[in-house]
């Protein structure tokens, strides 16, 4: 019997349609999926469910994206999670890094550590499950 | 009114030929008339123009500032009179003159005047405003003082006053249009942004259904999806590309520029269209070309535009051609496919926002209207041109021409952004470069003596002609250059004389060369508006 270990991924979204969509491509792609619909119970997932992975909406209600990954970083316990930003903030193509720091900056005064990765929405769904391993593959082989 | 030699007046004539500051200077008019004129008070008032009212804008003498409060209309009482009848009145007894009116009851508060001198301001005819004089005692000497304002002196204030109302004008106009513009592209952000999401997860649930996540689909069912897939990127590409316009128009698409090469921008295009040109044939030719100055993602935007564009009008067995070709200091992307061509008279409207040639009914794929227009935007903003050679029948190339990356071609880019940057926020950078060796230029003396003490020989120093001050610095340590940016900030504090006398705000471009940066710090004069009449076309020599 395979026992190999199976990806665990949270989707934190305040939209449930795309957290449904997201948790079901996830599924199809052997990768299991939990998801919480704001940032606060998000944190508190992380921390009972251990997921390997946070998939992100930057544009959310009360707790922003970005946020959501600054106090991620600021809890020992949670602070090598890798992030993916699924982000449909630069609209059409990717976002590179260098305005997402720039807005993080700004906003709220953060600055980003480099264990992340952005998607834009729409996603293609082989760029993000790819973008996941190699998030996940870093991790466990630093 | 006799022309007069007064010495006081002369020097006034020659302050109000040369002035910068006017409020200032018509404020001290105001002071000089009360002396030549043995008034006690001046006032000026201005014909407000849509209501026909003269309002006070300056005043000397009077404690209490009586701005905008008081108004009179054309025609009402002595200032009113004046201004109607453009002649000049003078009344030792004002309170005994018919048309005289007091203060309104608000104003009741000023002292009571006794006698009253209105002089009409006339520029080109029309009556822009009124110079009130009065005394609270029926001096002699008031009476006496007034044939000695000189009419020159009285036409060359009126001159300038209507220069500043009409800037004022001119200024608060641009402001409201700034705002509807900024407040109209805004609208447009949040309704793109509100639109995508939806349409990314219709997109999303469509891919599943395709994906056989709710199981097999027969032909027909795969048919719809797909037709529903293809119909909403299609709407989302629309969305896109109006935010984009919508930014581009906002001066808010950011470009993040760096010496790029061309190829592997072409390259990752075809890899990533090779699926929709097929079944028509792609053929790169791509020579070697040195770096241009771009932002890669809106570079590889306009291929992909042209690219779109070619398969649009190009039938199944014909050939698209992409090349790429080093033309003098440009780098040069021709985009040629053998399709329908495009007619002369429509090749004019090709650039055009929603703009669609007529499309043979085999080639029905729609586009938005709006590709061709962004790639003119984009080309535009990376100082490059984009032209169409199209023979109906035979094929059409575009040809976009981008400047090569050469450290002083990525200064003078990001010094012309810069100047854009501050007229849109209203502000002008009140700053003629010239490369300049601190020793040879010629230069103010004041500003020599300021780069004499702060600045470091080794840097090199950009300087504006009229008193306005670039330093350009070519020092690489980023602590060095923080260090001379306190520096210049705590100086320009210290030595207001230094600078322009309006807001001074500090600006950063990076201009980065495999590796290197050459961080620029320059002075951005925000320039009241009559300070415009003032200063030169600015131009750029790097």
């Amino acid at each position: 019997m395979d026992t190999v270990k199976r990806v665990k991924v949270l989707v934190i979204d305040d939209e449930e349609d795309a957290r449904k969509l997201l948790c079901r491509r996830l599924l199809a792609n052997q990768i299991d999926a939990i998801d919480a619909a704001d940032g606060i119970t998000g944190l508190e997932l992380v921390k009972k469910e251990k997921p390997d992975l946070i998939l992100l909406d930057i544009m959310m209600p009360k707790m922003d994206g970005l946020q959501f990954y600054q106090a991620l970083r600021e809890d020992p316990e949670t602070k090598d999670v890798p992030g993916i930003f699924l982000t449909a903030l630069c609209q059409g193509e990717t976002m590179d890094r260098h305005s997402l720091e720039l807005i993080a900056q700004a906003k709220h005064g953060v600055e980003l550590d480099d264990n992340y990765l952005i998607v834009g929405k729409p996603y293609e769904p082989e760029v993000l499950i790819a973008a996941i391993h190699s998030l996940v593959n870093k991790k466990s082989n630093p | 009114m006799r022309v007069h030699r007064e010495t006081g007046l002369g020097y006034w004539l020659k302050r109000l030929e040369g002035q910068l500051d006017v409020e200032e200077l018509i404020i001290e008019c105001c002071r000089a008339l009360i002396e030549l004129s043995s008034a006690d008070r001046c006032s000026i008032m201005v014909l407000d123009s849509r209501t026909e009212e003269l309002v006070v804008r300056w005043a000397q003498g009077i404690r209490v500032k009586p701005y905008g409060t008081t108004r009179f209309r054309v025609g009402e009482g002595l200032c009113g009179w004046v201004a109607r009848s453009q002649k000049p009145l003078f009344s030792f007894d004002a309170l005994k003159e018919k048309r005289f009116m007091p203060f309104p009851p608000a104003s009741r508060k000023f002292k009571q005047v006794k006698s009253i001198h209105c002089i009409p301001l006339v520029y080109e005819k029309r009556t822009i405003g009124v110079i009130n004089l009065s005394s609270f005692s029926a001096s002699p000497k008031f009476q006496k003082a007034k044939g000695r304002l000189s009419e020159q002196f009285l036409n060359r204030l009126a001159q300038v006053i209507a220069q500043v109302t009409l800037l004022r004008e001119v200024e608060a106009n641009s402001d409201r249009w700034r705002n509807i513009v900024k407040t109209a592209s805004d609208a447009v952000s949040q309704v793109s942004h509100e639109v995508r999401t939806p349409l990314t997860l219709v997109m999303e649930g469509a891919q599943q259904l395709l994906d056989g996540f709710g199981g097999n689909l027969t032909d027909e069912q795969r048919e719809l999806v797909g037709l529903l897939k293809i119909q909403s990127e299609r709407m989302l590409k629309l969305v896109t590309e109006l935010l984009d316009l919508s930014k581009i128009e906002a001066g808010r698409m950011a470009i993040h520029r760096k010496p790029i090469h061309l190829t592997e921008i072409i390259q990752d295009v075809r890899r990533r269209y090779e699926p929709l040109v097929v079944p028509r044939r792609m053929d790169l030719r791509l020579g070697r070309v040195p770096a241009v100055y771009g932002d890669k993602l809106r570079i590889g935007q306009i291929i992909e535009n042209l690219l779109i564009n070619a398969v649009k009008f190009t039938p199944p067995e014909g050939l698209i051609t992409v090349s790429l070709e080093a033309k003098g200091r440009s780098a040069e992307i021709t985009v040629a496919d053998t399709g329908v061509g495009i007619p002369k008279k429509e090749q004019r409207r090709l650039f055009e926002r929603f703009f669609q040639p007529k499309t043979p009914d085999n080639l029905k794929m729609r586009g938005t209207g709006l590709g061709l227009a962004i790639v003119k935007e984009i080309v535009q903003m990376h100082g490059g041109t984009v032209r169409v050679d199209s023979h109906p029948g035979k094929g059409t190339s575009f040809i976009v021409s981008l400047p090569l990356y050469t450290p002083a071609f990525a200064l003078t880019e990001e010094f012309r952004l810069m100047r854009e940057q501050a007229s849109r926020e209203g502000s002008v950078l009140a700053c003629q470069l010239f490369q300049a060796d601190l020793h040879t230029m010629a230069m103010w003396q004041e500003t020599k003596e300021f780069l004499q003490k702060y600045v470091p020989k080794e840097d090199r120093v950009l300087i504006n002609p009229d008193g306005g001050l670039v330093v350009f610095s070519v020092m690489v340590d980023p602590n060095g250059l923080q260090a001379m940016r306190r520096r210049l900030e705590q100086v320009s504090s210290d030595h207001p004389e230094f600078f322009p006398p309006a807001f001074v705000r500090w600006g950063w471009a990076r201009v980065p060369e495999e590796g290197t940066e050459l961080p620029m710090i320059l002075q951005l004069a925000k320039s009241r508006a009559e300070e415009n009449l003032f200063i030169q076309k600015t131009s750029l020599k790097v």
